[in-house]
């Protein structure tokens, strides 16, 4: 990987621009296809397209602290700054999938039933083997949230 | 001399001090809770005081939503989710502190100096709310933008390390706020075809995603899901220490009582200006800001305290509520004596 790449800011600038550069075409292409079309100053995509322009030049210097906290490290120590934390990236994107789940289970089998299954699943990778205490941690809490919000204080639920 | 005579009976009447209790313990209890807003208790509460008296009512109100603020900053502090939105400061050097083991100091210096801001404001509001009344009418469209430019560059000064990553923070934030209906074509803009993008993304519910679910990702990485429970430790700290801050905190209060006067503004904005003039103003902050200085708590307790005073003036002489929670209220003057407006 190339050394700039290794650095924290140089990779977030990156993911920056992406975003940017994504949301800047996603406006365009949203403004050039709608059904009733208003001059850009009433658009809904104003707002969405000034934000994207900035994102992309707040990338930019980004990119640039990053580059200069690499060319100062170097010239420091002679090596580059490696500020990239060593992730269990397998973990956390079943923890991201774990919530993508959960709210697209929410609305086929309901709150309480999808918290079940999406608490039992978080405490068991978090570490929890023993069964009695996924299953009453995950029961419970859901049921203690139904008893609080639906039938005391009359608060609809998912 | 009769009006004083009349708000301190208030204090030996033991019905107004229980019912004011009973609704500082629910605002305890519902700030505190991630999720749980102040704006849905008092909701809920109105309904339920419909019939009462008024003094009944606004005690019971009052108690909920001045408890119910402070109360955001003892989540914010112990588990880094912060409880309602003007706590969302608090959690930049309270949570640093509670990780150091002084969790005890961090809600010390919370409570006291959000019990001043909540006092300050009451009493601005007691004093001046017909001048900041009409400082706060002469607010144009371009001043609310200028102040929210303001309050988006301040979020940029609150990340120490980079300040293009505090802006790319608030651009985010922008871009989140931007989902819904468009306001004035009342076309759906970045809803992505799903139903239930078009009534935006609410305050609460993203905030308790955002710190709740960055805690859990942040756990889950770094492999330190082993648990790291940090004691309160009762340390002993002299009144006289916590007050050192106590001409700064005078200041943010000013600051948390404008910004409140102002209909939309609100304590998160009134938090995050604060914490920026704490940063300019505090040249020896205990700590370095954002490593569990207690000079932040101070300004972003203050300030959100301080904001509901400022809240309840332009409600109190306009009928215009400040914030959420305020126009929540608004009914329980309305269909009573006091009737808010400019015959108040």
């Amino acid at each position: 990987m190339h050394e700039y790449l290794k650095n924290k800011s140089v990779q977030d600038s990156i993911v920056a621009l992406a975003l940017g550069i994504a949301l800047g075409v996603y406006s365009l292409y949203s403004y050039q296809s709608a059904v009733v079309r208003t001059d850009w100053i009433m658009s809904p995509y104003l707002f969405p397209l000034l934000l994207a322009t900035f994102a992309v030049a707040i990338a930019f210097s980004l990119f640039m602290e990053g580059r200069f906290e690499v060319v100062s490290a170097r010239e420091k120590e002679g090596k580059t700054d490696v500020s990239v934390a060593r992730m269990d990236v397998k973990k956390l994107l079943c923890v991201i999938g774990l919530g993508i789940a959960y709210v697209i289970l929410i609305n086929f089998i309901t709150f309480i039933p999808a918290s079940v299954l999406y608490l039992a699943a978080m405490i068991w990778l978090l570490g929890e083997r023993r069964i009695w205490m996924v299953a009453a941690i995950s029961v419970g809490m859901p049921l203690l949230l139904y008893v609080l919000f639906a039938v005391l204080l009359n608060v609809r639920l998912p | 001399m009769s009006t004083l005579q009349g708000v301190l009976s208030f204090f030996v009447d033991p019905r107004f001090i229980l019912l004011c209790f009973a609704g500082a313990v629910a605002g305890l209890f519902v700030g505190s809770i991630p999720g749980l807003s102040v704006s849905m208790a008092t909701a809920l509460l109105v309904s339920i005081t419909y019939t009462w008296s008024t003094n009944d009512a606004l005690a019971t109100v009052m108690g909920v939503y001045v408890v119910g603020v402070f109360s955001g900053a003892l989540s914010a502090i112990l588990i880094n989710i912060p409880g309602a939105p003007s706590s969302v400061v608090t959690t930049l050097d309270g949570y640093p502190l509670s990780k150091r083991g002084e969790s005890f100091k961090a809600l010390k210096y919370a409570t006291v100096y959000s019990f001043i801001g909540s006092v300050f404001g009451l009493i601005v509001m007691g004093l001046l709310a017909q001048p900041i009344t009409k400082i706060a009418l002469k607010f144009q469209p371009m001043d609310y933008f200028l102040l929210a430019l303001f309050g988006l560059t301040t979020v940029g000064s609150l990340t120490t390390k980079s300040f293009s990553k505090g802006l790319i923070s608030a651009l985010i934030g922008i871009f989140l706020a931007l989902i819904g209906l468009d306001s004035v074509v009342g076309t759906p803009r970045l809803t992505f075809g799903i139903q239930n993008l078009k009534a935006g993304i609410a305050v609460v519910p993203a905030l308790v995603g955002l710190f709740g679910f960055a805690e859990v990702l942040t756990v889950i990485s770094t492999g330190a899901s082993d648990g790291e429970v940090s004691k309160i430790n009762k340390e002993v700290i002299k009144l006289g220490t916590i007050l050192k801050e106590f001409w700064h905190s005078i200041y943010y209060c000013v600051i948390g009582t404008l910004v409140g006067a102002l209909p939309g503004a609100g304590g998160p904005v009134a938090a995050f200006l604060s914490y920026s003039e704490a940063k300019r103003i505090v040249k020896k902050p205990s700590r370095p800001f954002g490593e569990g200085a207690v000079e932040g708590i101070v300004a972003s307790e203050s300030a959100n305290n301080a904001c509901i005073g400022g809240a309840l003036i332009p409600m109190l002489t306009l009928a215009i509520p400040g914030d959420a929670v305020t126009a929540i209220i608004l009914p329980c003057f309305t269909f009573t004596v006091c009737s808010p407006g400019r015959r108040f």
